[in-house]
């Protein structure tokens, strides 16, 4: 597929409906800043594994199925679909031999967005991440939250999954799924995806709620009939237990999972010198502290946290990126496809 | 422990309070920071939690000692070691205040003594009692005598105290003082240790009060147990001009006693008055004015005093004078009330120092003198002289123009009494007699000799004489033991190879003259006098003093000298015993004589001579006027009472008498009008101040009176240069320093011996104390260091920290 880099300041349209009126509470360019798309335009994404799809793409599927292109034959073994049976060979040879065949899927991707209570911490100010001279966000809030990094993200692999002709779909959630958008590869899927990631943070409800991964694992499962790639994007704050369960359960269920853990600076440095009482986000209780006195203390514990975690994933054979919300977008999600591309073009090899 | 600033103790120690506070209104009033990774910091926080408490209780309890330390250092404590925590320390300051007599010196307007307690005032407001500071003031007028010891902190008291002392008639005494001084510092050297001492020697430093030949207590044996202590004698700067003075050292009346119904001549009474010139006018001729009065003590204001007046010319050069007036006691209004006293006061004209221009005696008056004879009865006189016995003679020396029989006469101013000797010992025999005359001591028993000590003890007059009947060896000892005595008379009378004539000289000058009148006449009334037998008389030196003696120098007539309490059973001999005894209790008022030889035809022709007569009237008048008679002292001494007595009444006459003293309001008659007597019958304090004092009994009754005359030993107003002074103080080991007016803080010329400095910068020698206490300040920089150390630590506060620019704070 050709890079065809985005012209900053100009909304990018990934399927170029052609003139169609937008939202006016939907501004792409704040989640699609035009210097993420510059980067990612020239990658394509490509999934580690290829899924099932309905739709032809330049993805392969890895499953021998019904499909145009043959791949081999093998042995009948009991319990094979007898549909597959090669009647040909068996009326040459009299020996029962399935036909198996490469056939090409789509890439459906499933985002998943962390919107529970701590994802709204951010210590960065939102004119300086957003990259286009505003200085507050729609709902007014005047910091560049995790979660406004997290929905760019999202924004962004959905717009380059939906710019390759697969499918995208979105689920806002925190302790329970708060939004979806199905998996489709229609022209307005992507903005059904941006309207959901921009008006969600906004909802009050979401600001105590913590995450309940395991549980909005399981309801999305129920949702997804074929297998596709899963994108998690949260701060997993959350306990490595409840982690290793919900992603064992996509991997039980075969989904590919790539898991960006979404951080503040703040969060991972915890440079704050002033004593002063620290009001949890998701309705922990105050707690009155001198900040330099416990930074080492935290710094410890968060430590801790992020390894456990980095192990779970990384046991798990899943993808795992750490993103910071003072970061440009850019940079990490681009190393991070280009080495997903690697991993796959490694794995046709193979 | 105390403070020296215990206010802001107290304020400092509640500001203890303000870190707490901050630390709760901190709480308060920080803004939240709503944080996502509150599970973390939850965790951290259970992980540090123990620790943490711990440090921020450190941090409040180093913060919290910074405020106390400071709050300390403000109030500077006093440690019992001796304020060592606030360098230079608390002062202690003794005034040394000239209140002699010399003080009362007018060099203008004002007496010496106010400059003085000026002085005085102004240091004593250098002080400052909250930070240590004592005060002590000792006077100087002899006896030096300490109006504030130990020093105290009440400073107030003490400036009231000097802003009441007034002059006295007493010259100084500073040695005295200074050896009070370190007494008391030796005695509160541990307490006080640490502490600057100043002397301050405020005066004028004339002659009259500074004595060059006493010796003056070191100071600096002050460092007993080691701790050293500067002693800084402050003085002030010595008078520069020399003032003339002139004082009536001495009035001597002829007699005494007068006695009222005396001869027509009795009704004048001649008087001495000594005077001595002081200052650079004795280089020069003058002629100074004596005003001599007489007037009853009690008279009121109803008598007029009788008045004499005399001129004094002094010749260039002369320095001291004597000018004999004559008063005529004649005037009814002086001789009415009998036995009333009668007031001598001589005068001179004011002068620079007005003290010692008045003097005063008390004369007493008498209806006549009693004498009792103390001879056998029985004795007939015969009609040849050459058959009269010793009684018999002095009987008829003493009323030599009297009618009727020898032996119960009444010669005009005496009335002889014979006594049976034997009855002499008992109760009351001899009461009422001003003389006895004991030619007969062989018939005395032990309680006769007792009643005769109990007689001089009264203050009677007695003679003593052998009997020619009897040897001495018969008599003296019971004499000597039963009257204390430490003279030895030799067992028998001596006859020497040929008579005896009596010298015409006196002896050497006598601390009692008994013949001062017969002075002039003595040489021709001796001559015919001669002695064929005499009795032996020896005693330690100084219990005999002859008033006549023979031509080989062995004694005729004699006063011995009597121990005190000796009548209560000290041996004959015993001199020392009885000087040691005598120590504790006073002397005798009366006189004791002894005549060598017996007043009798056998012994001596001096009954038939001349001089007889005139002897025995001198002896017997001057012998009771000496004894019982007013007795006379020195302000500032301690004067002879009579025995019973236990208080001394001042007595206050409106007119006559001390009215100069301080001039204005007549301060120095201020005072005390009754002086309590101890025990040993003395003045519980000492009597400074000239004037009249009777002796009371515990009923009131008069025994006698005592007059202090001003001690012109203080009347020199000379000045001392401050080299003098120095070299004077120099034993004191203590560093002098002068104390010049304000405005002249270099001494320049006039202050050779050192720089003079002013009140406050003299009191601040030894460098100024910090209003703070430097070592506690320091403790609570170091605490504060350490704070700030411990919080940096506590907190692992990094140089790289990172500052969110914004939050989600709802």
């Amino acid at each position: 597929m050709p890079d065809s880099p985005a012209t900053p300041g100009r909304t990018p349209d990934p399927k170029g409906s052609g003139g169609g009126a937008k939202p006016p509470e939907v501004d792409a360019s704040l989640y699609l800043h035009p210097q993420t798309l510059a980067r990612l335009a020239s990658f394509e994404l490509r999934a580690k594994m290829i899924v099932e799809g309905f739709s032809s793409g330049v993805h392969r599927s890895p499953f021998q199925g019904f499909s145009v292109e043959f791949a081999q034959h093998r042995p009948y073994v009991a319990g094979d679909d007898l549909r597959h049976l090669d009647w040909k060979v068996f009326g040459r040879t009299d020996k029962l031999h399935l036909k198996q065949y490469q056939q090409e899927t789509n890439l459906d991707l499933m985002v998943l967005v962390d919107s529970s209570g701590s994802m709204s911490y951010g210590s960065r100010s939102f004119e300086d991440a957003s990259g286009v001279g505003h200085k507050t966000s729609v709902d007014g809030r005047s910091n560049w939250s995790k979660f406004d990094h997290a929905t760019a993200l999202a924004a962004a692999l959905a717009y380059i999954t939906l710019r390759q002709g697969d499918r995208a779909g979105l689920v806002v959630f925190a302790d329970e799924i708060r939004a979806m958008v199905r998996r489709s590869s229609s022209q307005g899927t992507w903005r059904q995806i941006v309207g959901a990631l921009s008006t969600h943070p906004l909802e009050a409800t979401n600001r105590t709620r913590a995450t309940n991964l395991t549980r909005v694992v399981d309801q999305v499962l129920g949702k997804l009939t074929n297998r596709c790639v899963v994108a998690l994007i949260s701060d997993l704050f959350m306990d490595v237990a409840d982690l290793q369960d919900a992603l064992g359960r996509f991997k039980h269920a075969g989904h590919d999972v790539i898991v960006f853990q979404v951080l503040d600076k703040a969060e991972q440095e915890f440079g704050f010198t002033d004593a002063a009482p620290f009001e949890g986000l998701e309705g922990e209780p105050a707690l009155r502290i001198d900040p330099r006195s416990l930074r080492k203390a935290y710094l410890e514990v968060m430590s801790e946290h992020m390894s456990a975690v980095e192990r779970t994933i990384g046991g798990m054979g899943f993808d795992y990126q750490r993103l910071n919300t003072h970061d440009w977008l850019g940079p990490p999600l681009a190393a991070f496809v280009a080495r997903r591309n690697t991993m796959i073009k490694q794995g046709k090899h193979h | 422990m105390n403070f020296l600033n215990p206010i802001l103790v107290s304020v400092g120690l509640a500001c203890v309070a303000i870190p707490i506070i901050i630390h709760i209104l901190m709480r308060r009033r920080r803004r939240p920071v709503a944080w996502g990774a509150m599970r973390f910091l939850v965790e951290a926080y259970r992980r540090q939690r123990r620790r943490m408490n711990l440090e921020q209780l450190l941090l409040l309890a180093a913060r919290c000692l910074i405020v106390a330390l400071l709050a300390l250092a403000l109030g500077k404590p006093v440690l019992g070691a001796a304020g060592l925590l606030s360098s230079g320390g608390p002062r202690t300051l003794v005034i040394v205040l000239d209140d002699s007599i010399t003080s009362q010196s007018r060099a203008g307007d004002a007496p010496a003594l106010e400059e003085s307690r000026r002085r005085a005032l102004e240091l004593i407001a250098s002080l400052d009692a909250s930070r240590g500071d004592r005060v002590g003031v000792i006077t100087t007028s002899s006896p030096a005598e300490a109006q504030v010891l130990p020093p105290t902190a009440d400073v107030a008291s003490a400036a009231a105290m000097v802003k009441g002392l007034g002059s006295t008639d007493a010259r100084a005494d500073v040695a005295g003082a200074l050896s009070i001084l370190r007494d008391q510092l030796s005695r509160d050297a541990a307490a006080s240790a640490g502490t600057s001492v100043f002397v301050a020697l405020l005066g004028e430093h004339r002659s009259g009060s500074v004595d060059t030949d006493a010796t003056l207590a070191s100071l600096s044996t002050l460092a007993q147990g080691g701790v050293e202590r500067p002693v800084t004698l402050v003085l002030t700067p010595p008078a520069e001009n020399a003032l003339n003075n002139l004082a009536v050292t001495g009035i001597e009346p002829q007699r005494s006693v007068v006695v009222a119904s005396g001869a027509a001549d009795a009704g004048s009474l001649q008087t001495r008055v000594s005077l001595k010139r002081f200052g650079p006018a004795v280089r020069d001729p003058a002629t100074s004015r004596v005003v001599l009065m007489a007037a009853p003590l009690s008279g009121g204001g109803a008598a007029t005093p009788a008045r004499a007046e005399a001129n004094v010319r002094w010749q260039a050069g002369q320095e001291t004078a004597t000018a004999t007036l004559v008063v005529d006691l004649s005037s009814e209004s002086l001789r009415a009330p009998a036995r009333t006293p009668l007031v001598l006061t001589a005068r001179i004209d004011d002068d620079a120092l007005a003290a010692d221009n008045v003097i005063e005696r008390v004369v007493s008056t008498r209806e006549r003198i009693e004498v009792g004879v103390l001879a056998p009865a029985g004795v007939a006189p015969g009609g040849d002289i050459a058959s009269f016995t010793a009684p018999e003679w002095l009987m008829l020396a003493l009323a030599p123009d009297a009618t009727g029989p020898l032996r119960a006469r009444t010669g005009g101013e005496l009335r002889i009494t014979p006594l049976d000797p034997a009855r002499a010992g008992q109760s009351g025999a001899l009461n009422g007699f001003d003389a006895l005359l004991i030619p007969r001591p062989d018939q005395l028993d032990m309680g006769a000799w007792r009643a005769v000590r109990a007689a001089l003890d009264a203050g009677a007059f007695v003679m003593v004489s052998p009997a020619p009947e009897a040897p001495p060896g018969s008599w003296a000892s019971s004499m000597q033991e039963a009257m204390g005595l430490s003279i030895a008379i030799a067992a028998d009378a001596r006859t020497p190879e040929a008579p005896l004539p009596l010298s015409a000289t006196r002896p050497a000058a006598s601390s009692i003259d008994l013949l001062a009148l017969l002075a002039p006449e003595l040489a021709d009334l001796a001559r015919p006098v001669v002695v064929s037998r005499l009795i032996s008389v020896t005693g330690p030196p100084g219990s005999i003093e002859p008033l006549l003696t023979l031509e080989d120098g062995s004694p005729l007539l004699m006063t011995v000298s009597l121990a005190s309490g000796a009548a209560s059973g000290a041996a004959g001999g015993g001199g020392e015993k009885a000087d040691a005894a005598g120590a504790s209790a006073l002397p005798p008022r009366g006189v004791l004589a002894l005549m060598a030889t017996a007043p009798d035809l056998a012994w001596t022709n001096l009954p038939t001579k001349p001089l007889m007569v005139p002897l025995m009237q001198e002896l017997v008048r001057q012998g009771v006027g000496t004894g019982s008679g007013p007795s006379q002292a020195l302000a500032g001494t301690m004067p002879i009472i009579p025995p019973g007595a236990t208080e001394l009444v001042r007595i206050a006459r409106a007119g006559g008498g001390m009215t100069t003293g301080l001039g204005a309001g007549g301060e120095a008659d201020a005072g005390p009008g009754v002086l309590p007597l101890d025990a040993g019958g003395k003045p519980r304090s000492a009597i400074r101040r000239a004037g009249i004092y009777a002796a009371r009994s515990a009923t009131g009754q008069t025994l006698g009176h005592i007059a202090f005359a001003p001690n012109t030993a203080g009347s020199s107003a000379d000045v001392r240069s401050r080299d003098e002074l120095t070299r004077w103080l120099a034993p004191t080991g203590g560093e002098v320093v002068w104390l010049d007016a304000p405005g002249a803080i270099n001494g320049g010329a006039s202050s050779p011996a050192g720089q003079g400095q002013t009140t406050q910068a003299l009191m601040n020698r030894g460098g100024a104390t910090p209003p703070i206490s430097l070592p506690l300040l320091i403790a609570a920089g170091l605490i504060a260091l350490m704070e700030t150390l411990m919080a940096r630590w506590f907190s692992h506060a990094k140089a790289d920290s990172f500052t969110p620019t914004g939050s989600t704070a709802a």
